[in-house]
C-alpha cells in the first residue's frame, strides 16, 4: 500500500513539474496557434491602481507619458484608493488631457477602484499597470499589435526581475519566475495562458466586465473571464515592464501566499474553469494552477508514505527527500544572512507590521 | 553555493505556501491588503 501511494505522489509531483512542460513543448510543435500581430493604433487606456505610492507615483506616469505611443490615442488612468500618504495631490499635478486622476475618499480595495477605472476610460483597449514597475519604450506597442488578431482578447507583457548588475535574475526567485514566464509562453502558443502578470497586460475594451469588489488576482479573474468567453489570453515576451528581484524567497513568500489564496478564490468564483464542456484551456488549467495547489499535499503523501517503505529502491528515494528538505533548510538559513538592501529591509518591516495587526 | 541552495528552498517555500494560502482563503483573514476593510459594489451603469 504504502509504495502504490509512493509512486501515485511521484507520478503526480513528476507530471506537475516535468511532465506537463513537456507536454506543452510536444502541444506546442504539433499544433502551434501563431498570434497574428500586425500595426494597429487604436485609442489605448493604461489604468494605474495605486493607494499609498507617493514615492513612486511621479514616475509611473512620466514613464506613461514617454511610452512610444501618439499622445491623442493615449489616455492614462490614475485611480487612487484612498490614499494617506499624499499620493493624491503629486497625481494631480499631472491632471491633463491625457492623465485622468480619479481619487476616491472610501477605501474599496484595488478591484473595487479598478472596476471604477475601466469604467471612465475612453480606449478600445484597457492597460492594466501596477505602479512600481516601469514599462519598455515599446511596450505599448507591442502590446497592442496583438489585438490586430481578432481572436485576441488579453494580451501579457513580461515582466524582467533584474538583480543588482542589471541582468535578469536567474537564482532563487528570478530562476522560479523564469521557470513560469516559460510556461506561460507555451500555454499561450497553444492556446492560452492561464493567467496575465498583474503589472503589464492588455484587454479589449468590450470584454471588460467587472469583478467583485474583494476580487485578489484581477490579473487572473479578467483573463478567464475572457477565455471563458471563447477568447484567446496571450504572452508577449516582447512587451517588457522591469521590476528588481526580491532580495530573498522570504520576501516573495508573502505574495506567492496572496497568489495562491487568489487561486482558491478564482476556483470558487469560476467553477466553469473546472469543467471541460466550459474551458477551452481545461487540461492546461487543471494542469498549471489546481496541480500547483495541490503539490503540497501529494509532497506530504509522498514523504509519510516512504516512511513505512524503507527498502531498497524506496531507501534512495527516502534519502533524495532528506537530502532536498535538508539543502532548502541550509538555504534558508544562508538567506536569512544575507544582507538585504534597504527597500527589502522596508517590506519585511510593512510585513511584520501586518501580521502584528 | 548560496545561489545554488537557494533553488530548493525557494521551491519548497513556494509549493508549501498553497497549504497557507488555503487556510487564508478559508479564514478570509488578511495578509496585507487580501480583503479590502469595505467592500463597495460598482455597478458600471451607475458611473455612467
Amino acid at each position: 500500500m504504502a509504495q502504490l501511494l509512493i509512486w501515485i505522489s511521484l507520478a503526480f509531483l513528476l507530471y506537475v513539474h516535468v511532465g506537463y512542460p513537456l507536454v506543452l513543448l510536444a502541444w506546442r510543435r504539433l499544433a502551434p496557434r501563431p498570434v497574428r500581430k500586425g500595426f494597429w493604433e487604436p485609442p489605448v487606456s493604461i489604468l494605474i491602481v495605486a493607494r499609498n505610492e507617493k514615492d513612486r507615483i511621479e514616475a509611473k506616469i512620466a514613464n506613461c507619458l514617454q511610452l512610444d505611443y501618439p499622445p491623442d490615442k493615449l489616455q492614462v488612468v490614475v485611480a487612487l484608493d484612498a490614499p494617506s500618504d499624499g499620493t493624491d495631490k503629486i497625481a494631480w499635478k499631472y491632471a491633463s488631457m491625457i492623465v485622468k486622476v480619479l481619487s476616491f475618499s472610501l477605501h474599496q480595495g484595488k478591484a473595487g477602484t479598478l472596476n471604477v477605472a475601466a469604467a471612465s476610460a475612453t480606449g478600445d483597449i484597457l492597460v492594466f499597470a501596477d505602479v512600481r514597475q516601469q514599462f519598455d519604450r515599446q511596450a505599448l506597442r507591442e502590446l497592442v499589435a496583438n489585438f490586430h488578431d481578432p481572436t485576441i482578447g488579453a494580451v501579457s507583457g513580461e515582466l524582467m526581475l533584474m538583480d543588482d548588475s542589471g541582468r535578469e535574475a536567474a537564482d532563487g526567485v528570478g530562476l522560479y519566475w523564469r521557470y513560469e514566464k516559460w510556461i506561460r509562453a507555451q500555454e499561450a502558443e497553444i492556446h492560452s495562458m492561464m493567467g496575465a502578470t498583474g503589472s503589464i497586460y492588455a484587454i479589449r475594451r468590450e470584454l471588460f466586465t467587472p469583478i467583485p469588489p474583494d476580487t485578489i488576482l484581477d490579473d487572473v479573474a479578467i483573463p478567464m473571464n475572457i477565455v471563458l468567453r471563447g477568447m484567446r489570453a496571450v504572452f508577449d515576451g516582447s512587451a517588457r515592464a522591469y521590476d528588481h528581484v526580491t532580495a530573498s524567497p522570504q520576501l516573495e513568500y508573502g505574495r506567492k501566499v496572496r497568489t495562491l489564496t487568489g487561486n482558491y478564490q478564482v476556483l470558487a468564483r469560476m467553477p466553469a474553469l473546472l469543467s471541460p464542456l466550459h474551458n477551452p484551456v481545461w487540461l492546461q488549467f487543471m494542469s498549471h494552477k489546481v496541480g500547483r495547489l495541490l503539490v503540497p499535499y501529494f509532497l506530504l503523501l509522498l514523504f509519510v508514505a516512504n516512511l513505512f517503505a524503507l527498502q531498497g529502491i524506496y531507501l534512495w528515494l527516502f534519502c533524495l527527500q532528506g537530502a532536498w528538505y535538508m539543502m532548502a533548510w541550509a538555504g534558508s538559513v544562508l538567506s536569512l544572512r544575507t544582507p538585504i538592501r534597504a527597500d527589502a529591509q522596508q517590506m519585511v518591516a510593512a510585513g511584520r507590521e501586518v501580521r502584528r495587526s | 553555493m548560496t545561489k545554488a541552495l537557494l533553488i530548493p528552498y525557494t521551491f519548497t517555500l513556494f509549493n508549501w505556501a498553497a497549504v497557507v494560502g488555503l487556510y487564508h482563503f478559508v479564514h478570509k483573514t488578511a495578509l496585507g491588503d487580501i480583503w479590502p476593510e469595505q467592500h463597495v459594489p460598482v455597478k458600471l451603469q451607475d458611473l455612467g
